[in-house]
């Protein structure tokens, strides 16, 4: 049966990219406005947050211990146990008007990241990919807002949206050199009659897309051939992205944000907590750690 | 004894911590982020609301609910819709200032006091409101008003101006809520930079004092007598309270930045709250507000 839960309620003003650790068997999400990065257990016990000096918009951890975060001016470091962040590039630098969004690491170990304009408004935004050996390299650009890298579970396929086209691209994958090309439409919000817009997602382990669509407060799975498949509706309508974990990993943990959009706030009380959701009858994939 | 971050939410300024006994569950503020939280004994169940200004203190109220002191007044919060009532506003011609610690006495009254943002001038008063929502000054010249408590008897009153260097006791009043014949209860060290935070007074009478910056939890005696010392993971501990299902679990705050820039940063623990267990004291059931 299916069950949704308010897990944790931390009032993250942009809660955002949900990544389940198999190896710490631990839920990492973060506040993107809020500059922190969150932890805690499969139940919601435990937390711990570490703050970061620039708006962040995507987590990964490195097989190496620690983390690795797309912050607003560039790739960092950060040492869970010291706290500090470090620098590792800055693929498109001094640009005030973009910051780097969401996030996510390849089944290679590769992190791929996208920035998005402040004012979500220009089409003046690349995705990059940053590999183990500190090499930048642009996928894409001519992007408004990058959200929602992930991949099929073979790694051959990779998605990929920019909030504001209302779509979710496709694009063959390079499972050795990481390039990404043939970028195709692989599903329309709107043509799927849905009114919001794509935010973070994942690929299960049946290989369908989930998405939030994001002021509407739904998850949506897109089965493989970009057919809309499945509808889950959520307590609140800021909804920003999902991720699959806990010990079987078939929990879809969600985050939303409790900034105001447009100068109106939420609606709903619960609007920037953590959200778990039950009973999905779904597992999603280990998620890759960066090795770099 | 054993200290363990319990939850880290990086509290820029963690304050307030308040165990409830009929709920069983512990309140606290992020002072500068405007936040109420709320988890269980053992740091599950985290919950937050959000408030319109910067919040000094909180308590719940009999009939449910919470009374706040913010920045620019006292007010009521409703947990279910998250909604802000404002009850009464005393300093609404000074901006500068902002209400900060507040506590409820013995009878259900809410003793709050207010401080210069600035953290300079003597600009600040305290104030008690009562249950019929009458407010009524206690106090003037105050810098910044920090850890008011009560006797278990709840006939002394403990109070202090964080920057005067000293804790002050009182005789109080219950039938009146008033306070008379102020005396100093102790002096502070301040040679390591610390100042008197928040304070709770145990079941022996005993008053826990946090002293900011110096990372300091001291313990003294009814006559004043430095009873204990607990150095702390982080300088900027900021208040105690003892809670969990015996009683017996000292809660402590902590800020993650400073209010100003001329105070010190901290370790990557800073923010947290803290537990410390095994301290062989218990604490008195916090009352709540009859208003």
């Amino acid at each position: 049966m299916l069950r949704i839960e308010l897990l944790i309620d931390t009032r993250a003003e942009l809660g955002e990219g949900p990544l389940w650790d198999v190896a710490e068997q631990r839920l990492y999400w973060i506040d993107s406005l809020g500059a922190k990065v969150h932890s805690c257990d499969a139940e919601g016990g435990a937390p711990r947050t570490w703050d970061v000096p620039e708006h962040i918009g995507s987590l990964a951890l490195r097989e190496t211990g620690g983390a690795i975060v797309s912050l607003r001016d560039g790739f960092y470091s950060l040492d869970f146990v010291s706290g500090a962040c470090r620098k590792l590039a800055d693929p498109d630098p001094d640009k005030p008007r973009i910051r780097m969004n969401d996030g996510k690491v390849d089944r290679q170990g590769r992190f791929v990241a996208g920035y998005m304009d402040y004012e979500e408004r220009d089409p003046i935004c690349a995705l990059f990919r940053l590999d183990a050996n500190g090499i930048v390299a642009k996928l894409d650009d001519g992007i408004v807002c990058s959200n929602g890298p992930c991949w099929s579970p073979d790694g051959r396929t990779f998605y990929f949206a920019d909030t504001y086209r209302r779509e979710i691209w496709a694009y063959d994958y390079a499972l050795a050199t990481g390039e990404a090309t043939n970028r195709r439409v692989f599903c329309s919000f709107a043509a799927s009659g849905l009114n919001g817009l794509p935010d973070g997602a994942t690929v299960d382990a049946d290989g369908f897309v989930w998405s939030v669509s994001v002021y509407e407060g739904k998850l949506v799975r897109f089965a493989s051939d970009g057919r809309l498949d499945r509808i889950v509706g959520l307590p609140v309508e800021s909804t920003t992205s999902l991720s699959f974990g806990g010990p079987g990993l078939d929990v879809a943990y969600v985050t939303s944000m409790a900034r105001a959009v447009k100068g109106v706030k939420p609606r709903e009380r619960e609007a920037g907590a953590l959200f778990a959701v039950y009973g999905l009858g779904v597992r999603g994939l280990p998620e890759p750690r960066f090795s770099g | 004894m054993r200290i363990e971050v319990l939850i880290d939410v990086k509290t820029t300024l963690g304050e307030g911590p308040l165990w409830d006994v009929e709920e069983q569950r512990l309140y606290f503020i992020d002072s500068f982020g405007c936040n109420v939280f709320r988890c269980t004994a053992d740091g599950r169940e985290v919950r937050a609301w959000d408030v319109p200004a910067k919040i000094g203190s909180m308590a719940l109220r009999e009939k449910g609910g919470a009374v706040l002191s913010l920045a620019n007044g006292f007010y009521f919060l409703d947990f279910k819709t998250g909604d802000t009532e404002l009850i009464v506003d005393p300093e609404a011609d000074k901006p500068d200032n902002r209400i900060n610690d507040g506590k409820v006495d013995k009878r259900g009254r809410f003793v709050a006091g207010s401080m210069d943002t600035m953290e300079d001038g003597p600009n600040g008063s305290l104030y008690r409101l009562d249950p019929d929502l009458s407010l009524h000054k206690l106090e003037d010249h105050i810098i910044v008003s920090n850890g008011p408590c009560w006797s278990p008897d709840g006939r002394i009153f403990y109070f202090a101006d964080s920057w005067s260097g000293e804790i002050w006791a009182y005789d109080y009043d219950l039938e009146t809520g008033a306070v008379s014949n102020k005396r100093t209860f102790v002096k502070i060290d301040r040679s390591s930079g610390g100042a008197a935070d928040g304070s709770t007074v145990d079941a022996e009478g005993c008053l826990w004092n946090a002293q900011v910056y110096d990372g300091k939890i001291i313990r003294y005696t009814p006559d004043g007598r430095v009873e204990r010392v607990l150095d702390m993971p982080v300088k900027k501990v900021t208040s105690v309270m003892f809670g969990g299902p015996n009683l017996d679990i000292l809660y402590v705050t902590s800020m993650a930045k400073p209010p100003l820039p001329r105070f010190p940063g901290d370790g990557v623990l800073r923010g947290s709250l803290f537990a410390i267990h095994d301290l062989g004291v218990r604490g008195v059931p916090e009352p709540r507000f009859a208003g």
